[in-house]
């Protein structure tokens, strides 16, 4: 009876400390990766790449995941508000949805699982095979070669994506009420003109901007802490995918109270 | 030279040293034998501190690098090679790459410059022309002939070698011996090897220390080592089941 209340406080305690611990881990990452930030050409040759890189990686994805989202949208926008509201409100609700919510959190849960997961497989593999060890003994500061070019790549390829996505949806959603359901472009088109504030559009992207900070740092720190071989580089992946999809949820709801108050 | 004074180091609940000591002097070939999981591979790193002891302090060339900030650290770090165990190498980068990347990082030479240079550390190693070749396409023991290159391409004052020729044939071992040799000798490099591998261990040692049980239980030449009466050196050289050391010790 005893040992089992002692296990189960054990478990308590811990299911506390570890937290803690994680933010004073996470928060000294931040703080190395910032403090690296030296040597800007080389720094902005590296990031480029990155950009390259993930941005092509995960256009694709972006492309076909954020066209079935236009669809679904006009196709219940249209459904459930059959005889309730004129048409010309359905590629309204189209815009407003894309704008403020689905592109921006469609984007950063799908580039948590494509870029977020990718960056976390390549680094923790680096770190098991101590490649990062490597950099850093030959004085390769490796936040500074490997982890800030990750950082700042995706935290500016994640609002260039959500722009893509909405682009996409719209696009496809435009597709779908003009050849489907008898809208005419021209109702399309001054529906998405109604209750449309520019505001709006700039919180979604700062929104993805912040998805993308997210993304960057779940996705590097959780590999540069990758440990024990091919099986730890797996389990770092899922929880920087976990931890990525869970923070962007939450920030979204934080950053919408903000720009939308 | 090196010198740690007085090294506690636990990872948890496991204990790697207990007030370890040990001075290395330039121009040494220190050969660090000890049984697996023993922390030979965790002193190699506290010499460039990519791992920090719990207390004591390690010296490189009078300076503790334990307490020293981390810009120093990094000058520091540019007098050493360091040669890992699986190698290391950079598998997003081709075998020149790999070796021509601490010259873009710390030198101002140009392309045909650095090409040079790895040509001639490549050349070194034996492994002229694989310049192209990508890091998977390399046998376990060309990876390790790359990553002597790579670590040398610095001309460091200091090079550490984990496990140089474990999971070599003999042949190979042998050509990796005599290489670390020449290092040593002809260019004036302190080299530090770890290894559990004996036969290497008298080939290159000018002198032997044996860790054991988180401190340097032995050190001396390969000729004080051969006639040492430590039982745990005696059994460790013999490879023997039975002695002081339990295979229950073992991590
Ligand atoms: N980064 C680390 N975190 C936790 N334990 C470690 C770490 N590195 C090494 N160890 C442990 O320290 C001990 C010594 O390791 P190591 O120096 O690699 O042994 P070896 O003598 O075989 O090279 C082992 O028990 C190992 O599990
Ligand atoms: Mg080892």
């Amino acid at each position: 009876m005893k040992k089992i209340m002692k296990e189960g406080l054990d478990y308590y305690v811990e299911l506390i400390r570890y937290p803690l611990h994680l933010i004073g881990e996470i928060s000294i990452f931040i703080y190395q990766s910032v403090k690296a930030f030296e040597k800007p050409r080389v720094l902005s040759r590296l990031t480029i790449e990155q950009m390259f890189y993930t941005g092509i990686q995960s256009l694709p994805i972006i492309i076909v995941s954020s066209a079935a989202i236009g669809l679904v949208t006009v196709f219940q926008a249209e459904f459930q508000s059959r005889g309730i509201m004129p048409k010309i409100y359905i590629s309204t609700a189209l815009v407003k949805a894309t704008l403020e919510e689905l592109g921006p959190l469609l984007t950063g849960l799908m580039l948590s699982g494509r870029v977020g997961a990718s960056m976390s497989a390549e680094l923790g593999t680096m770190k098991v095979t101590e490649q990062i060890d490597a950099l850093a003994a030959m004085a390769i500061n490796p936040y500074r070669y490997l982890a800030l070019p990750r950082i700042i790549a995706v935290t500016l390829i994640t609002p260039m994506c959500t722009a893509v996505a909405e682009l996409t949806a719209i696009l496809s959603g435009f597709m779908l009420a003009t050849l489907t359901m008898d809208i005419p472009a021209v109702t399309f088109l001054n529906g998405m003109k109604i209750s449309f504030y520019p505001v709006e559009l700039f919180g979604g992207l700062l929104k993805s901007l912040i998805f993308g900070i997210i993304i960057g740092i779940s996705g590097t720190f959780s590999g540069f802490h990758a440990e024990g071989g091919a099986k730890g580089v797996g389990d770092s992946t899922t929880r920087a995918v976990v931890a990525a999809s869970v923070l962007i949820l939450f920030a979204d709801y934080f950053v919408a109270r903000l720009v939308f108050k | 030279m090196i010198e740690f004074v007085n090294i506690y180091k636990n990872f948890g609940k496991k204990t790697v040293y207990q007030g370890l000591d040990l001075t290395i002097q330039d121009g040494e070939s220190l050969v660090i034998i000890g049984q697996s999981g023993v922390g030979k591979s965790v002193l190699l790193k506290h010499i460039v501190r990519l791992l920090y002891p719990d207390s004591g302090s390690v010296y490189i060339d009078g300076i503790n690098i334990v307490k020293t900030s981390s810009k120093k650290v990094f000058e520091i770090r540019k007098k050493f090679g360091f040669v890992f165990q699986g190698g290391a190498l950079f598998d997003s980068m081709t075998v020149s790459e790999n070796i021509g990347l601490p010259l873009k990082e710390h030198t101002s030479m140009n392309e045909n410059q650095m090409a040079d240079k790895v040509a001639e550390k490549l050349e070194l190693v034996g492994m002229q022309g694989t310049q192209q070749l990508m890091p998977i396409e390399l046998s376990g023991g060309m990876r390790k002939r790359v990553a002597i290159a790579r670590a040398i391409v610095m001309e460091p004052a200091y090079i550490l070698y984990d496990e140089p020729t474990t999971g070599l044939d003999p042949i190979l071992a042998a050509k990796i011996n005599e290489l670390i040799v020449d290092l040593n000798t002809k260019l004036n490099v302190t080299g530090i090897v770890v290894t559990h591998d004996i036969e290497s261990a008298y080939t290159i040692a000018s002198r032997i220390a044996l860790l054991h049980d988180g401190s340097i239980i032995f050190s001396g030449t390969p000729e004080q080592a051969k006639i040492s009466d430590n039982p745990y050196l005696r059994q460790f050289l013999r490879g023997q089941a039975e002695g002081p050391i339990k295979i229950s010790d073992q991590s």
